[in-house]
């Protein structure tokens, strides 16, 4: 692997800068349901396609950034820093 | 012998080069190649083939076919015929037992074929199984390229470059050099061949191995191997001459047109003395046939029928068309073959255009360009797959010896597609990686099934362009080791350094029975630098910490220490330290030495989420830490700092800034090692001057060894060691922690549904268990010892494990199996030793 | 400045400085606001939230474009990014050569790496 992949900051950088966390997921509201919970811990989409995950520039600015990259490609339509949904619990 | 001075002659007559070939004396000339100054010399046979032992002669003179294949200097499989000549090189044969010229192995070429067909090896030598590796030692004997000298240590230095420009050219050749004058930006030319005066910058004699992703490719120049991003690379590798297949195609004085070429006009040889010349692209050879003096037999286009005849592998007549014809020489063109692969690499679509019989790249993905005769600019008609005529072999692949009947056989065993018929009889995966049978081989499945060659199609190309030293990929050696900034300091001691994670740590001094001894009865010091520590302040930082922990820490009062484990959404372990709380807005946080990066990253991460008021900031390599632990600790620091030390005005789990021996520290009054200590916390470039003055003072160092025994006679947990990834705070026995009334925190999903099939629990024994020894009940498997250590103090073995719930009841009786008998074990609930900490807090 | 006197070294060789919400003028940016002050300065940091990082970090010349090539893949300067085997360092363009800073655990590792890179130059 040894694509390049845009740092919100940076610019571009090679992969291997970076810590892939995974896809985006939702985290349930409270009280959740063990099927809820365990959906969210171990189920992915895991799509042929466009695909929104979190990224983590380990080596360079330790920015965590979202990223759309279609995972049949690796082509990285765009990265963003996603402003933060804020203090209150997920419903 | 060679001819008389040619006008583009790469020799210099004037200037003799001496080498050693087969332990004899050879010589050249400078700008000689390896092989052309052998076959200078009368040498023929460069070679024997891989797994008949066939003599093999030179055939394309440009480093793509595997015939002259020698070692040269201890390194295996290099290509004479385009390797430099140097002085004083020693150049030897290999795969042969004797010699090129006569090697006992050609035995196997007599009687081996009926023992040896294709895919032989999945047939036979299955039973016995036991006797496989004799098999096996027999086999790699008998076939192979050449071997690496085992006993060398690398064969030199190898370096790695980066570079970053505007336009790539792989290819010096007249296409390659247009696209890289007309380009903009910065230019980069690579090319096998050096002698390039060019107005951009040039890489050469150098090989473009591969095109990755990110406009990556690699260039292997000698020892250095360059790693190139280009915006735009512009892929100029020309076309490949091909064979054609007839029966004795392999012969020595069988050869390519641009091997004939060289070997006229750059070396001064005479490649033969009567030649027979078939395909046009031969017959473009007048100029270089004159100039050598050979006679011409024969000038044919490619004919229905051909077959060659030898004696000891070295031509002697042809039969073209019915007709013999005596000749020492057949050039042989099947056209041309455009050099695709870095494309295919890159993600083009490889199609086959019937009208030329050629696979040529199209789709290239944007960045990627191709010119010249890779793109597909040639001309010429398709070469029939196999031409009729009687014979012995008829060679698909010369690197790998596989034969059209063999290529015929795995059709007829069901591997009938490219990439079965591939992977069966081995075609293409020789040295040449395809270069001279790629073609060939699809047109033959086209012919034997029936179909086209472009649904058959070619097998997928892959890196590296040729083949290549892994040392090379390797690049220089690297150690990357975290040193704690009192490493010289164990060193010094004599300590026993081991590798925790990527740090090196003290292991133990000498004697870590004593060390225990030293902390339990005075005073010992151990290095505790590669804990992660951090810092997170600001207006949001308490709830942020409560959010983030199942703990709560916002009603912890500034000066104090709280224990905190961190879970995941899933309620699984991950993490623990200590979070002291220096003031409203501040916090220092502790977290285990190899999870230190990830705890700072996680934090990062669920803040990015939730945007507390709060800075997070990794101050692991800016502090040192060293834990000073004994019950002569507080009369050792009194004469060292001003501050009081009273049991009562610094008490257990109080965290104060102090200054010992002139160094300022954070003092943390905690306990891991169960025994009155301080936990001091100074800059890292200031350890050094500390830790000399505590143990001047009268500190014993301890090590990694002596802190696992003394912690475990507390009973305390180490994450990683003692918990693995479906631990829980319940069946830890860390419920407390929890404190599940906070609106949200990492891990509160999961408090309802924790699974609590087993529980952690201390256990004393009379013999030592490993760790990992299996706790049994009933004769059936009940849990696992997950540390064990012999206490002195305690008088006895110690440990943690896994059990089922019911046995964990302070003093249940259980079995613990040890070299295969089981013995029995008491658990135990609290710590071994000082059970109520009144060491700790005294 | 905040008052962790604990962090500060008794007397740093180069005092360098990582400075939170913001990229005051002068520094080398570090992320989107953050950044280091090297050396004395006499940037006004109020406002700032500022911790000293000068015992954490050991600066390392690098004197020309060919050896840094061996180094890093980074071309573009002042920059944080990996050097060598994964190891994160800032690096800022300093007279015809280059200074990186690289963490204070693994500068021994770093410091021997790239004098063997410079021998074989």
């Amino acid at each position: 692997m040894s694509f390049l992949l845009t740092c919100p900051h940076c610019g571009s950088r090679p992969v291997d800068e970076f810590h892939f966390q995974g896809e985006v997921t939702r985290r349930p509201g409270p009280g959740a349901s063990l099927r809820e919970l365990t959906d969210y811990v171990y189920f992915r989409d895991n799509v042929a396609g466009l695909q929104r995950e979190w990224w983590y520039h380990r080596k360079g600015c330790k920015t965590w950034f979202v990223a759309e990259r279609d995972t049949r490609t690796n082509d990285v339509l765009r990265t963003l820093i996603p402003a933060p949904t804020g203090v209150a619990a997920p419903q | 012998m060679r001819l008389r001075s040619q006008p583009t002659e790469r020799i210099d007559r004037s200037r003799p080069i001496t080498f050693s070939y087969a332990g004899r004396e050879v010589t050249g000339f400078a700008g000689d190649t390896v092989g052309s100054a052998l076959y200078a010399a009368g040498r023929r046979v460069f070679s024997r083939s891989f797994k008949y032992h066939r003599p093999r002669g030179l055939v394309c003179c440009s480093g793509h076919c595997p015939n002259c294949m020698m070692t040269v200097d201890g390194v295996p499989n290099v290509r004479v015929c385009v390797e430099p000549l140097q002085p004083d090189i020693d150049v030897r044969d290999q795969n042969v037992l004797g010699s090129a010229d006569r090697d006992l192995l050609g035995i196997v070429d007599k009687v081996g074929g009926p023992f040896t067909p294709v895919g032989f090896y999945y047939r036979t030598m299955i039973r016995p199984r036991r006797a496989w590796p004799l098999y096996e030692k027999v086999l790699r004997n008998l076939a192979g390229l050449g071997r690496v000298d085992e006993t060398a240590n690398g064969h030199g230095h190898y370096d790695t470059v980066h570079r970053r420009v505007d336009v790539l050219v792989v290819g010096g050749g007249p296409a390659g050099r247009a696209a890289a004058r007309d380009a903009e930006g910065e230019v980069l030319l690579v090319d096998d061949r050096g002698g390039h005066e060019a107005p951009y910058e040039v890489l050469a004699p150098a090989t473009a191995l591969a095109i990755y992703e990110g406009g990556l490719v690699p260039v292997a120049l000698g020892n250095i191997l360059y790693r190139i991003r280009a915006e735009r690379i512009v892929v100029a590798t020309g076309a490949l001459e091909q064979p054609l297949l007839f029966a004795g195609n392999d012969l020595v004085g069988v050869m390519l047109p641009e091997a004939f070429r060289r070997m006229v006009d750059e070396w001064a040889l005479q490649p033969g003395e009567r030649a027979v010349l078939v395909g046009d692209a031969a017959a473009g050879l007048k100029l270089q046939l004159a100039r050598a003096g050979v006679e011409i037999a024969a000038v044919s286009p490619v004919p229905t029928s051909l077959s060659a005849q030898g004696r000891k592998g070295r031509l002697r007549s042809v039969e073209l068309d019915g007709v013999r014809i005596d000749c020492d020489l057949l050039v042989v063109s099947g056209g041309l073959q455009p050099a695709y692969s870095l494309l295919a690499q890159a993600g083009a679509r490889i199609e086959y255009e019937p009208r030329r019989g050629i696979f040529v790249p199209t789709e290239l993905p944007d960045g990627v360009e191709v010119v010249g005769a890779a793109a597909g600019e040639i001309e010429q008609v398709p070469a029939p797959a196999v031409l009729d005529g009687h014979g012995d072999k008829c060679f698909v692949c010369i690197c790998e010896d596989v034969t059209t009947k063999d290529v015929k056989r795995a059709l007829r065993e069901g591997f009938d597609s490219i990439e079965l018929a591939k992977r069966y009889t081995t075609v293409t995966m020789g040295p040449c990686q395809g270069k001279l049978c790629q073609l060939a081989s699809t047109r033959l499945l086209a012919r034997e099934t029936d179909t086209d060659e472009s649904a058959i199609g070619t097998t997928t190309a892959r890196p590296p362009w040729r083949p290549i030293e892994l040392g090379l990929l390797a690049g220089p050696h690297h150690e990357p080791a975290k040193l704690t900034p009192l490493h010289d300091r164990h060193e010094a001691l004599g300590a026993e350094v081991i590798w925790t994670g990527a740090w090196r740590r003290a292991f133990q001094y000498g004697d870590p029975a004593a060390e225990v001894r030293a902390v339990h009865e005075s005073l010992g010091l151990i290095d505790v630098s590669t804990l992660g520590k951090v810092l997170v302040e600001g207006p949001g930082a308490a709830e942020l910490l409560d959010r983030l922990y199942p703990n709560r820490f916002s009603d912890l009062k500034p000066g104090r220490i709280r224990y905190g484990v961190l879970t995941s959404d899933g309620g699984r372990i991950m993490d623990d330290g200590t979070v002291a709380r220096l003031d409203d807005e501040l916090f220092y946080v502790t977290t285990t030495s190899t999870g230190s990066e990830g705890v700072v990253e996680w934090f990062e991460w669920w803040n990015a989420i939730w945007g507390y008021d709060a800075e997070i900031v990794n101050v692991t390599g800016a502090l040192a830490a060293m834990n000073l632990a004994g019950p002569d600790a507080r009369e050792a620091l009194a004469p060292l700092t001003h501050a009081d030390l009273a049991s009562d005005s610094f008490r257990y789990l109080d965290a104060k800034e102090i200054t010992v021996a002139g160094v300022p520290c954070l003092a943390l009054r905690i306990g891991f090692v169960g025994e009155l200590g301080y936990e001091l916390h100074c800059p890292a470039t200031d350890a050094g001057r500390l830790w000399d003055a505590l143990v001047a003072d009268g500190a014993t160092p301890f090590g990694l060894e002596a802190q696992r025994v003394l912690r475990l006679e507390k009973g305390h947990v180490i994450v990683g060691q003692d918990t693995d990834s479906e631990s829980n705070l319940v069946s830890a026995r860390m419920q407390w922690t929890i404190k599940d009334d906070k609106f949200d925190f990492v891990g509160k999903l999961a408090v309802p549904h924790l699974d609590v099939r087993e529980k952690l629990v201390g256990f004393t024994t009379d013999v030592l268990p490993p760790e990992g020894a299996q706790v049994v009940r009933d004769g059936r498997i009940a849990g696992r010892v997950t540390s064990a250590r012999f206490s002195e103090r305690v008088g006895g073995a110690i440990g943690l494990a896994w059990v089922d719930p019911d046995s964990a009841e302070e003093g249940a009786a259980i079995s613990i199996r040890v070299d295969g008998s089981a013995h029995p074990a008491a658990v135990t609930l609290a710590p071994f030793y000082d059970p109520e900490g009144a060491l700790l807090r005294s | 400045m905040t008052r962790l006197s604990f962090l500060s070294p008794v007397s740093p060789s180069l005092r360098i400085l990582e400075v939170r919400c913001g990229v005051p003028d002068g520094s080398i940016p570090i992320g989107p606001d953050r950044a280091l002050v090297v050396g004395d300065t006499a940037a006004n940091l109020d406002g700032y939230r500022v911790y000293d990082m000068s015992a954490a970090l050991v600066a390392i010349e690098v004197e020309s474009e060919a050896l840094l090539q061996r180094v890093t893949e980074l071309t573009e300067f002042p920059a944080a990014g990996s050097i060598l085997r994964g190891v994160p360092a800032v690096i800022e363009p300093r007279g015809s050569g280059f200074r990186l800073f690289v963490p204070q655990e693994l500068s021994q590792y770093a410091a021997e790496t790239i004098d063997r890179l410079r021998s074989a130059l």
